[in-house]
């Protein structure tokens, strides 16, 4: 009996094992066929593209067919390269990793809706990427800096997504261009939507803290959080602000009006414009006595898989270099009018898209955080929050909170 | 094929990867090992400890080389992950193979307890196909995005979008439906059969509608859940009534009348019957009621004759294993010369019957006189036999039995003869004759 049972598995292996030495089985003669005439081996690579949970399907929609397009175009001017795009929820993303990466088969390519890399770096999932001078042009100067830990360079950003404001243009004929403003307009009875998490509500925290300056600080919390713990408190009073922990709740509430004015991102924009179409209004966020209001930037980055051979990681740099040359950017942002591209070298029609404008002006006024204050700000918001929900719900005043808040904020960094 | 070509091809171009070759060379390491070992141990010939003292040792003595290969794979991809966390594509192949030797382990303990045919039926009908499958389909998870795959559309048929996974289970769903039926059927067979104590012709009946109710309520839930639309199924409806009506009536109405049959317990498999075309004294066995035609076994040259269902509705027919019990009357005739006073002769002939193995005690064997022909007295020996296919065989026997009775007791089967009276008036009546 054991005798046939490993003829079965021994025939049963036979093809596998045709595929792997490429004898002159016909199976393996039609697949490296495939892959000689059309790639070479190991030519073909793998991309994992982060979508998020939540986001409206006509952003996902547009994402995806923006990221498809750069792959049949790369294609087209590529012969013979394959490339396999798989999209995975931003729940899933980990897991997804995790799993491909137990089988030695991670993906080459790693689009990821954030700049948190820092996680997946020391899981071992990706790896750094060197980039020679010249590479280096096809990316603002500004930007690689806050991609580079340890003196490597753990990923490459695409698109640049500001913080903003979107408002109902039938409600809201003048939309609040001072943070005096939006409380003004609360008192009036306009309702209004901010997110709850502190990651959203950093613009007010750096905004009342004064840190309004355009450099980059390597101190990331080093304002009093008083005045900002004041203000959420005031504003809290006024019955037609609502803070909302999620997201969908905000542009959801838009959509149907219930709120006038949102705190928003510009990867929204398409679905919001879609749902709302004339009546979708987007300004900057209100500015501070101080100066414009720093909104966080989100950085669509490329990270790259640390399991890659030679040959795929060459060609995974490839292509990432490929979605940030002047040409891809320009088109890209063109047509999702709601990011900055990375490429300087871009000029954009900025005198007659006013939208495009705003966005350009967002971004030049936002911070895009490095690895590790974005590190330090996802592990925050957890700890955060019962503080700020203890303020917000009355609970305790903002005096009493802030110095355990300052605390909470200093220790962490220190960490 | 279109879709599962440019998989291998992505595979093939991730075999260049340090990560994917350390788990294949592991694997064909373990392999090598595996060949040299088992070559020298001769694990299933050699004499196992307690291999006399319990019986199960040595069922499974035959899996030995799987189990041992087993235990290499699955312990160089533990060691592999334990050292490196890389191991998922070795530790899968492992676990399929794994898994592969389970079923050989469950397949020798059915044998002990379900009828052979049915686990050799189950075995390369259901099983072996079903790993084939589930071990690619496993495999290709392993490599790509399966979900995805499953879900792309493949065909298109009037309203209904047929995705990769719905032409599946469609497939694959249908023929395992149709194959893979008979041993659950069977099982709930046998638990019915002991709680309702059915006789054997009533089980296999039972068998057979169970088989076919799982069968038909598969393949409603399959089209349930590919979600097919009714209004197709409907025109799918139109068409076959309209075929019915023509080229598929035969065949349905067969169908039909194997259903009924089922159902009424007329024919039933076990049962042993005689058509009334059929072949004179030899009854036949019912083997099977398929869909289309019963299959029926005939002793005498060991034929199977497939008789198309409808024909039972037909025809008249007789069973010798009906509602009462199977048990079957015989006789053989036999002249005796007149000279014999017939009280001798039918205690002679009962007296025989009594002795021959298969003839019952009980209904006892009855003698008769049946009539007075030319050359002798016509005796009838009836006897009962429980086997109602041992009527030819059990006639021969009682048939060589009376025949050395009568010539023990000097009782003599006269030849055909007659007596002729001269006429006196006639002269010379001799020489004219």
């Amino acid at each position: 009996m054991g005798e046939p049972l490993f003829k079965f598995f021994a025939v049963g292996s036979l093809p596998l094992l045709c595929l792997l030495a490429g004898c002159q089985a016909p199976l393996a003669q039609q697949i490296f066929q495939n892959t000689s005439t059309s790639a070479g081996m190991g030519s073909a690579i793998n991309l994992l593209v982060e979508t998020r949970i939540g986001s409206d399907p006509t952003d996902q929609k547009l994402n995806k067919l923006v990221v498809e397009q750069q792959v049949d175009l790369f294609k087209r001017f590529n012969p013979g390269v394959k490339i396999d795009v798989r999209f995975i929820t931003n729940g899933q993303l980990v897991k997804q990793l995790d799993f491909q990466y137990s089988r030695g088969l991670a993906p080459d390519l790693i689009l990821l809706t954030s700049n948190n890399l820092l996680p997946l770096w020391r899981q071992g999932l990706i790896k750094p990427i060197e980039l020679k001078p010249f590479e280096q042009k096809s990316v603002r100067a500004a930007l690689l800096p806050a991609f580079i830990h340890k003196k490597q360079l753990l990923g490459l950003p695409v698109l640049i997504f500001p913080q903003i404001a979107c408002y109902n243009r039938n409600r809201l004929k003048n939309p609040p261009a001072e943070i005096s403003q939006l409380i003004q307009l609360a008192q009036a009875g306009y309702p209004i939507g901010i997110s709850a998490e502190f990651e959203s509500l950093r613009w007010l925290y750096t905004g009342f803290g004064g840190n309004t300056s355009g450099q980059q600080s390597d101190e990331l919390f080093k304002s009093p959080s008083l005045p900002f713990l004041t203000w959420l408190r005031l504003a809290n009073l006024q019955p037609s602000i609502s803070f909302e922990s999620d997201q969908q709740l905000l542009r959801d509430g838009l959509v149907a009006g219930e709120f006038s004015w949102i705190t928003c991102s510009g990867a929204w924009l398409q679905g919001l414009e879609k749902r709302m179409g004339s009546k979708l209004g987007i300004t900057l966020l209100p500015s501070f006595p101080a100066g414009p209001a720093r909104g966080l930037l989100n950085a669509r980055t490329w990270a790259f898989g640390s399991q890659s051979s030679p040959i795929q990681h060459e060609l995974a740099k490839r292509f990432a270099l490929f979605s940030v040359n002047i040409v891809q950017q320009r088109n890209m942002a063109l047509r999702l009018r709601s990011a900055m591209p990375v490429n300087p070298g871009i000029s954009l029609p900025l005198k007659t898209d006013s939208t495009l404008a705003l966005i350009v002006e967002a971004a030049s006024n936002g911070r895009l955080l490095n690895l590790h204050s974005i590190d330090l700000l996802n592990v925050m918001d957890s700890n955060t929050k019962p503080y700020l929900d203890l303020v917000l719900s009355g609970d305790q005043s903002p005096s009493a909170i802030a110095p355990k808040f300052d605390s909470l904020l200093k220790k962490t960094e220190k960490r | 094929m279109n879709i599962l070509l440019p998989l291998l091809a992505d595979f093939t171009s991730d075999l260049l990867r340090t990560s994917v070759l350390l788990q294949l060379f592991v694997l064909i390491f373990g392999l090598i090992l595996w060949f040299f070992l088992q070559h020298n141990w001769q694990l299933e010939t050699r004499t196992w400890p307690f291999e006399h003292r319990f019986k199960f040792v040595a069922l499974f003595k035959p899996l030995a080389n799987e189990v041992l290969l087993l235990i290499i794979l699955r312990t160089f991809a533990l060691a592999l992950y334990n050292t490196s966390g890389v191991a998922g594509l070795s530790l899968f192949i492992s676990g399929f193979y794994g898994f592969c030797v389970f079923t050989r382990i469950i397949i020798i303990l059915l044998r002990l307890r379900v009828p052979i045919p049915i686990v050799k039926s189950f075995d390369l009908s259901v099983l072996r196909p079903f790993l084939v499958i589930f071990g690619l389909l496993g495999f290709i998870a392993q490599i790509a995005d399966l979900p995805s795959l499953l879900d792309s559309p493949v065909v298109m048929l009037g309203s209904n979008d047929f995705s990769f996974n719905d032409l599946l289970l469609l497939l694959f769903g249908s023929y395992f439906l149709l194959t893979g039926t008979a041993l659950p059927a069977w099982c709930l067979t046998w638990f019915f059969a002991a709680i309702f104590q059915l006789s054997k012709p009533a089980q296999r009946a039972a068998e057979l509608i169970i088989r076919y109710m799982i069968t038909g309520a598969g393949f409603v839930l399959i089209f349930m859940i590919v979600g097919v639309n009714y209004t197709f199924l409907a025109a799918i409806g139109g068409g076959l009534s309209v075929g019915l009506g023509f080229g598929l009536k035969e065949i349905f109405s067969n169908f039909i009348s194997g259903i009924w049959l089922l159902i009424e317990g007329a024919v039933r498999p076990g049962d042993v019957l005689l058509l009334e075309n059929g072949s004179g004294e030899d009854p036949c066995e019912v083997l099977e009621l398929g869909m289309r035609a019963t299959t029926l076994w005939r002793d005498r040259d060991n034929v199977e004759l497939v008789v198309p269902n409808q024909l039972f509705f037909t025809q008249q027919m007789v069973t010798y294993s009906g509602v009462r019990d199977r048990y079957r009357r015989g006789q053989v005739l036999i002249g005796a010369a007149y000279r014999h006073p017939p009280e001798q002769v039918i205690s002679i002939l009962e007296a025989v019957a009594a002795t021959v193995p298969r003839v019952l005690e009980k209904p006892a064997p009855k003698g008769l006189l049946l009539r007075y022909d030319d050359s002798a007295i016509i005796y009838s020996i009836r006897y009962w036999i429980e086997d109602p296919m041992n009527g030819i065989s059990v006639a021969s026997q009682v048939g060589i039995a009376i025949w050395s009775a009568f010539s023990r007791e000097g009782i003599e089967i006269p030849y055909p003869q007659r007596v002729l009276h001269m006429d006196s008036t006639v002269s010379n009546a001799r020489t004219q004759i």
